[in-house]
């Protein structure tokens, strides 16, 4: 879907065609479940996010400004709703620590189960050292190398600077390096 | 704040970017799509029969739901809340509470048209000042409603005072106090609501 195909489905579904928001959904999904699993590391709760960030965006619609781009509005509407639910559910990324059994992977999409058990490992792993890094410099490593975001758009997203921007991914690389390494 | 390095330990930060990259994407579960589209069908219903058979209470009801309001929405519920201040402040410029209101409450009955007409114009002037500067302006219009706040405590503490203050002249004055109180919490949601708008619209 083109930038211009896409106003035009914002149009018609700020004006009622409630259906149309599907494509949006189509398109957005994938990015916003994924965002959604990098920040909390459970595919149930991915989902369920995800869902609601849909649906909170949808509620939202009307005040959106279709001349705008509508990605990073959604980014920061699912955002909120992340940082939201692990608020209210009391997730410290310091304290809890991620031993994989009470986590819910999704299908990795991988065939061979040898290849799918490497990838879930793996999974585990990045999972795990991110749930360890605070959320505010979590949500820019996601951002940045899991959405593959430029610094412009994820600093319209945070609502910070480009420089601060910079500087938190640059804090949450240098996190996630000394818990890999065993130093933090 | 410590600075910007990217160079000096870049090779060690380069790791943590391949592991972070070489990590695959995580679709979402199949039928994602449709079992929004149904919670957004179920979430849709229910506030429409909510608000046909919920009568006047209906447009509170869905009030819960709003996520956001734009500037020209804002503006229209200070306009509503000045018309009710203005015409009050008319009503009893011209009419008075009556000769037995004004014998039992004194000087603070003949004060009333004043205080409405004031916060009438304080509203007004709040609902052109959120219209002409979108939402840069919010927290002087929050200011405003402190303002509005104030007066209208303050003028229900003032009458209780003036007319005896027992318990039969704070009942008096009471609905003076929780309308200012109720109208002003009401305007500060209404602003809270458009400053979401309006931060939004930024992006």
């Amino acid at each position: 879907m083109d930038q211009n195909l896409e106003s035009q489905v914002i149009r018609e579904v700020q004006n009622g065609d409630r259906e149309r928001f599907a494509l949006l959904v189509r398109k957005y999904s994938g990015p916003i479940y994924h965002l959604a699993y990098r920040m909390t590391g459970s595919a149930e709760e991915a989902d369920d996010l995800a869902q609601e960030a849909f649906i909170l965006a949808f509620r939202a619609m009307g005040t959106f400004d279709a001349r705008k781009r509508f990605f990073p509005w959604l980014y920061t509407i699912a955002l909120n709703a992340i940082r939201t639910r692990l608020k209210g559910k009391g997730k410290n990324p310091f304290v809890k620590e991620s031993k994989g059994e009470d986590d819910s992977f999704p299908d990795t999409g991988a065939g061979d189960p040898e290849m799918q058990l490497i990838v879930l490992e793996e999974q585990v792993r990045v999972q795990a050292t991110l749930r360890r890094v605070p959320v505010r410099l979590r949500e820019a490593v996601v951002l940045r190398y899991f959405q593959d975001l430029s610094f412009q758009d994820i600093s319209i997203v945070l609502n910070i600077s480009v420089a601060a921007t910079k500087q938190r991914v640059y804090r949450g690389l240098r996190k996630m390096k000394e818990i890999m390494d065993g130093t933090d | 704040m410590a600075p910007i390095r990217p160079k000096t330990d870049s090779r060690g930060l380069r790791s943590v970017i391949r592991f972070l990259s070489d990590t695959p994407r995580v679709p979402p579960p199949e039928g994602f799509v449709d079992r929004v589209m149904v919670r957004l069908r179920e979430d849709s219903a229910p506030r429409k029969t909510a608000a046909m058979e919920g009568g006047c209470l209906g447009p509170l009801r869905q009030l819960g739901s709003v996520e956001a309001i734009d500037a020209q929405d804002c503006a229209f519920c200070f306009f509503s809340a000045s018309i009710w201040y203005l015409l009050l402040g008319i009503w009893y410029g011209l009419q008075g509470f009556g000769t037995q209101a004004e014998a039992a409450f004194g000087s603070w009955v003949q004060l009333q048209p004043f205080f409405f007409s004031v916060s009438a114009m304080i509203l007004i002037g709040l609902g052109v000042l959120i219209l002409t500067d979108g939402g840069g302006s919010l927290t002087a219009v929050r200011s405003g409603i402190l303002l509005f706040l104030v007066l209208g405590i303050g003028n229900g503490l003032f009458g209780h005072l003036a007319i005896g203050g027992g318990m039969t002249s704070l009942l008096g004055v009471s609905e003076f106090l929780i309308g200012s109180i109720c109208i002003g919490v009401f305007l500060n949601t209404m602003v809270t609501l458009h400053q979401r708008q309006a931060a939004m619209a930024d992006r």
